[in-house]
């Protein structure tokens, strides 16, 4: 009576490659190949999001041509250049510096701290989501309750009281110490899309399958809301570059003598700076403006792509 | 309901015991000593040493803690050795600056906020919609600290609509005067807090009024012939606007964090200038009680938003 | 000895109240219930919605975690982890779920759903793999080119089959299948049940049956254990339950199977109303003081019914004086 799989069939190995080239014919696209014809269709998207890769690859090859120290020194015959000359294409602050160097050095720091802390505190963020929604239970009870703590704590001051107590630090633990303070966000969105998600059966079937609860989490489940993960991960890089350069126009941020995008702004907190020479700050602030908008407009369009109904691109089901 | 309420009050004090904490230990990584303010930080070590022994500061760390929270229960939160003064008067004259802002930020941030959410939703897919939403984003994705920075530089300065720094003009003297000149001074600053602290409010107001609006029980009573305005009166608003009202509660945290770039850029002389000075003077007492103080505000805050939402919504009770 | 013997299985959720969140009740899901399951027969398990029956299979596959009571299988108590870990018992034990469309992640490959189990218990390489996939796919009657598509492009009969394919990749010795096609049209429901008929002739796979649907599992299932609140009413053989209805709740579900013949149309709605009036009636004595079934007693040999304890008691006598060994 009983039978092994192989004798009810008439498929064998002799006619493997023949189907499965068969079944590549009729393969569907997969959701990022969907994604990426959406955003295609979409040409402002395509422009900034060609402007954004472009102007970061330039500003860190271009900052590595730049040498910093020299750059930071007190120049006097420069003394708050004009800009649009030959020598200071955007002028120069009271310390003689070249404003366009600065920024340029200044862009490639602020943009790689806003990357560090959004691999790193999104990261956090969604595998705690993760877990204390698929565990549920005590366990997100407990991790709610961290999370209901770390909401109450006033970040800002905090981390300057931090930053102001350590005696040495410099970009990669000041990245660090902000990836302890900005997870909150991701991690409440993806616990409660996480909730939704395990309650569907093909995560009891997975589990009726023999497969472990981490492989579960992360292969299962997480490709499920990756779409979410994508658009939450590009916000929160916008809302990061605000981060650091907001502690730095406070003084609080990158230790003196490393440019940032907000020591630049920080000149316009002298009154005559402000409206005298303001050439020294709002190169930065209007940099700052357009890549925020950049990149959460390249969110928003991500965040139609995922969208079905919303879908500009043509239909590739 | 008082059950819930009070069960939320219980969480809260573990809550508050271990933020006391993390700030005494904060503190404790302080140079001098952050809890009384009698030790000048740039004096010589030796004579530090001395005063630490008197003050009890070689105690162990609990003991210390347990001091510490004995004087706060009494209102101590020790002397500011910068003003020489003590850190509960200072923050009593800060505080009441910071509080008018904020208050007049929130107030500002509804007037505007509901409008345009419901603006937005009555005008759902059309121009007017977009428009609104294109102002929402690009409020949420430019850091504040940048707004305020060209805020003053073009109504401050080049305009000179509004004052530029400070709480009150020196000049201005009687009730009506002062209260004018005070006014004056914080409405660039509230206005800019607002316009760009308006995104939670009108995309939850929008979305709540959009899914009413296609909702079966409004088709139903449209449908019997119940005018658009009384819908909208009778169930649409009852339904979005107490949970809206909550977000009061949790919007204090972004206000207070907020309140720290807004006067610097404008030497407003509130809280978050205080701290800022503090931090730079190295003067513990007042950073460790602001610490405190911002936390536990940030507490209150989504406590009240808490038991609002509870009352509101029975689904958040069970939890 | 049966393949798995299910023992005053129980599971109880606890309803917590009052100011310290402590558990003031329960609600008894399954509340003890007791049934074995043999080698190659199907097994049906019939209730309305809330009865308990998706929350017994549960149980037994390891979902949901018992309150008490054992689930046997090789000897060892499964509803314990260590036990299913160390058995394998997902390999021998699959699941069919109710909703095709949600079983199925749709982020996923039909090649990946099917492979899930394979890849966990049986590990092949690559070629072997792709091969077993097809061949699993070619017996549930699907064309190889289903191998790179997502599940929402099948319809629901054609993704109830692949449900079925990764059930029995694994060539598993039991396959719990949960109102497997309660959501499907009538047409494509006898199409599945039938392949699935075909499957078990196939491979000697015993099937767990859930359904609310009296007139599927007649075509489906040797044994038939009626639950109701958590508890079984009556367990019999199909003749028994069809023919010699004898709890009340049994009954009134049989009156309910819609008549297809026309003409006897009147009478079966006379019978229906007149079963309804006497469950009206009775329903006081055949339920105890909390609404719960009675123990089961024997009537014969493969019957047994939650009688109330004036009938029990008749019947317990009257097998002894019979002299009938029940």
């Amino acid at each position: 009576m009983k039978r092994d799989i192989e004798d009810v069939t008439s498929i064998s190995a002799a006619d493997l490659e023949k189907l499965s080239k068969e079944a590549a014919a009729e393969a569907t696209p997969s959701r990022a190949k969907i994604m990426w014809g959406e955003f295609k269709a979409d040409k402002p998207a395509m422009a900034s999001l060609f402007i954004l890769i472009f102007f970061i690859l330039f500003v860190i090859v271009a900052s590595m041509f730049i040498n910093t120290p020299k750059m930071m020194e007190t120049n006097l015959m420069g003394y708050y250049a004009k800009p649009f000359t030959p020598e200071y294409w955007l002028g120069a602050d009271s310390g003689g510096r070249s404003i366009a160097k600065e920024l340029i050095v200044g862009s490639r720091n602020s943009i790689s701290i806003a990357i560090g802390l959004t691999i790193i505190s999104s990261t956090f963020g969604i595998c705690w989501g993760l877990i204390s929604g698929y565990y549920g239970g005590m366990v997100d009870l407990a991790m709610q309750r961290v999370y209901d703590f770390m909401m109450i704590i006033p970040m800002l001051m905090t981390i300057i009281v931090i930053v102001t107590i350590i005696p040495h630090y410099n970009a990669i633990t000041l990245t660090l110490i902000l990836s302890i303070f900005y997870w909150m966000g991701t991690s409440r969105l993806i616990r409660s899309r996480t909730l939704a998600e395990s309650q569907k059966d093909y995560v009891a079937a997975s589990k009726t399958s023999g497969t472990g609860n981490l492989k579960i989490i992360f292969r299962e489940i997480m490709p499920n809301i990756s779409s979410l993960i994508i658009v939450d991960t590009t916000l929160s890089f916008a809302e990061n570059i605000g981060v650091e350069t907001g502690l730095s126009f406070l003084g609080f941020g990158l230790p003196m003598g490393t440019p940032s995008l907000g020591t630049l702004i920080a000149n316009a907190n002298d009154p005559e700076n402000i409206t005298g020479y303001w050439w020294t700050w709002f190169p930065a602030a209007l940099e700052i403006i357009v890549l925020c908008l950049s990149i959460s407009y390249i969110g928003q369009v991500m965040r139609r792509a995922t969208n079905a109904a919303q879908r500009r691109g043509k239909q590739q089901d | 309901m008082w059950k819930t309420i009070l069960r939320r009050v219980l969480i809260m004090i573990p809550e508050l015991v271990i933020l006391s904490i993390l700030v005494f230990l904060l503190a404790k990584a302080m140079p001098g000593d952050p809890f009384t303010g009698s030790i000048n930080p740039k004096a010589d070590p030796a004579q530090i040493h001395h005063l630490m022994e008197i003050h009890g500061l070689y105690d162990p760390w609990y003991q210390q803690y347990w001091n510490w929270v004995v004087h706060l229960f009494h209102g101590d939160l020790g002397m500011s050795y910068e003003y020489q003064e003590p850190v509960v008067d200072l923050i009593q004259q800060r505080g009441a600056n910071t509080l008018w802002l904020a208050l007049f930020t929130m107030v500002l941030t509804y007037a505007i906020g509901l409008p345009l959410g419901l603006y937005a939703a009555h005008h759902e897919g059309k121009l007017q919609d977009t428009l609104v939403r294109v102002y929402t984003y690009v409020t949420m994705s430019i850091p504040f600290f940048v707004v305020l920075v060209l805020g003053i530089w073009i109504f401050g300065y080049a305009l000179n609509w509004f004052p530029t720094s400070g709480s009150i003009s020196a000049t201005a003297t009687g009730f009506g005067a002062t209260t004018m000149s005070r006014l004056g001074h914080i409405i660039l600053p509230g206005l800019l807090g607002a316009l760009f602290g308006t995104v939670n409010i009108v995309q939850y107001l929008r979305s709540e009024v959009i899914d009413a609006k296609h909702s079966d029980y409004v088709r139903t009573a449209r449908s019997k012939g119940v005018p658009m305005k009384d819908i909208y009166r009778h169930h649409i608003f009852r339904n979005s606007l107490l949970p809206i009202a909550a977000f009061a509660g949790y919007s204090i945290t972004g206000l207070l964090g907020g309140s720290i770039f807004t006067e610097m850029v404008f030497s407003y002389p509130g809280m978050g200038l205080l701290f800022l000075n503090a931090i730079n003077f190295r003067d513990y007492t007042v950073i460790t009680a602001l610490v405190l103080l911002y936390g536990f505000l940030n507490l209150m805050g989504t406590l009240l938003s808490d038991i609002v939402l509870s009352i509101v919504d029975p689904r958040v009770r069970i939890e | 000895m049966s393949l798995i013997e299910i023992n005053d299985l129980k599971v109880h959720y606890p309803i917590r109240g009052g100011f310290w969140n402590r558990i003031v009740d329960n609600v008894k899901a399954v509340d003890g219930v007791t049934f074995n399951i043999e080698a190659g027969e199907t097994y049906g398990l019939v209730g309305e919605s809330g009865s308990g029956k998706s929350t017994t299979a549960k149980a037994i596959i390891g979902l949901e975690k018992a309150t008490s009571g054992t689930v046997m299988y090789k000897g060892k108590d499964v509803t314990k982890g260590e036990n299913r870990r160390k058995l394998d018992y997902n390999h021998d034990v699959q699941m069919i779920f109710q909703d095709s469309l949600s079983s199925l992640n749709p982020r996923k490959r039909i090649e990946d759903v099917i492979a899930e189990p394979l890849r966990n218990f049986e590990h092949l390489d690559k070629e072997e793999e792709k091969l077993r996939v097809l061949q699993l796919l070619d017996i549930v009657g699907l064309d190889a080119d289903a191998l790179y598509k997502y599940p929402h492009q099948f319809s629901g009969g054609q993704r109830q089959r692949i449900g079925v394919a990764r059930a029995v990749a694994t060539h598993p010795k039991l396959i719990i299948a949960d109102e497997p096609v309660s959501a499907l049209d009538l047409s494509v429901q006898a199409q599945v049940l039938n392949f699935m008929k075909k499957i078990q002739r196939q491979f000697g796979i015993s099937y767990l049956f859930i359904s609310h649907d009296l007139g599927v599992v007649r075509h489906m299932c040797k044994n038939i254990a009626i639950m109701t609140r958590g508890r079984i009413v009556e367990v019999g053989t199909r003749d028994d339950i069809y023919n010699n209805p004898m709890h009340i709740y049994t009954k009134r579900l049989l009156a309910a199977i819609p008549e297809t013949n026309v003409n006897h149309r009147e009478e079966h709605r006379k019978h229906r109303l007149e079963i309804e009036k006497i469950y009206q009636e009775q329903q006081a004595t055949y339920y105890d003081k909390d609404g719960m079934a009675f123990p089961l007693v024997k009537v014969s040999p493969t019957h047994s019914v939650a009688l109330p304890p004036h009938l029990a008691k008749e019947f317990e006598q009257q097998s002894e004086n019979e002299g009938v060994n029940v």
